[in-house]
């Protein structure tokens, strides 16, 4: 079976249009099960900072529709604590677990603490430390796929390896540790990298969509995409269901 | 308990000692930055290993008007030591309360204004970031800085704390973050 967890903390709209088209993505084009996918958002809701709560929703930018994803909880630390104790309920030695990490990623700048996540509410820092052992205490299964397209992101790869209870582990992220990531200029709608790689893992490896999602002219000259794979042949994974 | 002195001025260098690494290379550690009354605001005045980027050359600094801040409110954990490597987990302690503590109170005396961040400070941190070679950007970021009295020790004199915050905003590319100085 694969699972989904799809989280941004301090949502601006373009996060939340990432997360739908991860979404859609993922049950239309890969199959997934919508009851293997937790998403978490901000507030618990479709809303994203700055939002009126009286303002409605709107519609996604890629294709004019309502909405799809239903968001179960909060963009912050005991929300994505609660969706990895209800996937390791169901975590299977076979199965597969995808992370969409987007939003903000924060840096204090010491090395020794890393990167962090800007999380629900007031930027509450859940950091990569943290993060990462929350992850750890998910049971053995068979892959773990982590895309990060927050700012500092790359300073969670070392580290997602090292905690990662998978047998095979592959990360990308939008950015080297110590540089931000940007937004699409030229359609603010949108973080560049995530749309890119998201867009481009349907029938590709983990790492063809990467090396899609980096084409130049395709890539932000801004970023500065990462990818790691523990072990190499996990570069060799994809999101689609094994036969 | 700390001073709350509606007097404080902001005429004075302050050393910088602490910044979140996307303004790190705005505000570099040991940099001095004052600020100057210029008709209805401040400007910036910047001593250090990135003055000559003339980062803040044209900006203006509005003082806004409110509560002088209690650093009470913030945090018991004063006075600090001057920085330095074996103090910075209390100093990124406090950079994580005084977030939320600008975040919960938008009403405090402050100065605010806006400048523009580079995505990269230097040449080097592109060649190394693995990014394509690109022209740099800026990112156009609203701050506010702050003040609290007697803070900071130094031998019998206590010093104020210089408080830079980014703001979390829309139309801001990054997050939000701090920068800690004193006088």
């Amino acid at each position: 079976m694969r699972h989904a967890i799809l989280f941004s903390g301090m949502s601006f709209k373009r996060h939340v249009n990432g997360l739908e088209l991860c979404y859609r993505t993922l049950i239309d084009q890969l199959g997934f099960a919508a009851e293997a996918i937790h998403v978490l958002n901000f507030d618990g809701t479709l809303q994203c900072f700055c939002d009126s709560e009286d303002e409605p929703v709107g519609v996604w930018p890629g294709d004019g529709t309502a909405y799809r994803m239903t968001v179960e909880g909060e963009g912050n630390r005991r929300a994505f604590q609660r969706a990895l104790r209800a996937v390791a309920a169901c975590l299977y030695p076979d199965d597969q677990l995808f992370i969409n990490i987007t939003g903000h990623g924060g840096h204090r700048g010491d090395e020794e603490y890393g990167p962090d996540l800007l999380t629900y509410p007031f930027c509450k820092r859940y950091g990569r430390d943290a993060f990462c052992a929350d992850l750890a205490l998910l049971p053995e299964h068979r892959s773990l796929v982590v895309l990060m397209s927050q700012c500092f992101s790359g300073g969670f790869i070392p580290a997602v390896l090292a905690a990662s209870p998978a047998r095979q582990t592959a990360i990308a992220t939008a950015t080297t540790e110590k540089l931000q990531s940007f937004m699409q200029f030229e359609d603010p709608n949108w973080d560049s990298f995530q749309r890119n790689w998201i867009g481009a893992i349907a029938g590709r490896t983990v790492h063809e969509a990467f090396q899609h999602a980096t084409r130049p002219g395709v890539a932000s000259p801004y970023d500065s995409p990462q990818f790691a794979a523990h072990p190499t042949a996990a570069s060799e994974a994809t999101l689609m269901e094994l036969r | 308990m700390s001073a709350n002195d509606e007097g404080l001025t902001w005429e004075r260098p302050w050393q910088i000692v602490r910044a979140d690494l996307d303004m790190a290379h705005v505000f570099a550690p040991q940099d001095t930055i004052s600020f100057t009354r210029n008709g209805n605001g401040y400007v910036i005045a910047h001593k250090g290993a990135a003055a000559s980027a003339g980062y803040f050359r044209d900006v203006v600094l509005t003082e806004v008007a409110g509560e002088q801040p209690s650093f009470d409110a913030v945090s018991r954990d004063y006075p600090l030591p001057l920085f330095s490597k074996h103090h910075k987990h209390r100093y990124r302690t406090l950079a994580d309360r005084l977030e939320v503590f600008a975040q919960t109170h938008p009403s405090l005396r402050r100065l605010e204004g806006t400048i523009k961040i580079p995505c990269h400070g230097f040449t080097h941190q592109e060649q190394e970031s693995g990014a394509d070679p690109h022209v740099p950007t800026s990112i156009t970021t609203k701050i506010h800085v702050y003040q609290f009295a007697d803070v900071v020790q130094d031998g019998t004199r206590l010093k104020r704390l210089l408080v830079i915050y980014k703001p979390f905003a829309p139309h801001c590319a990054n997050g939000n973050g701090t920068v800690i100085g004193y006088d």
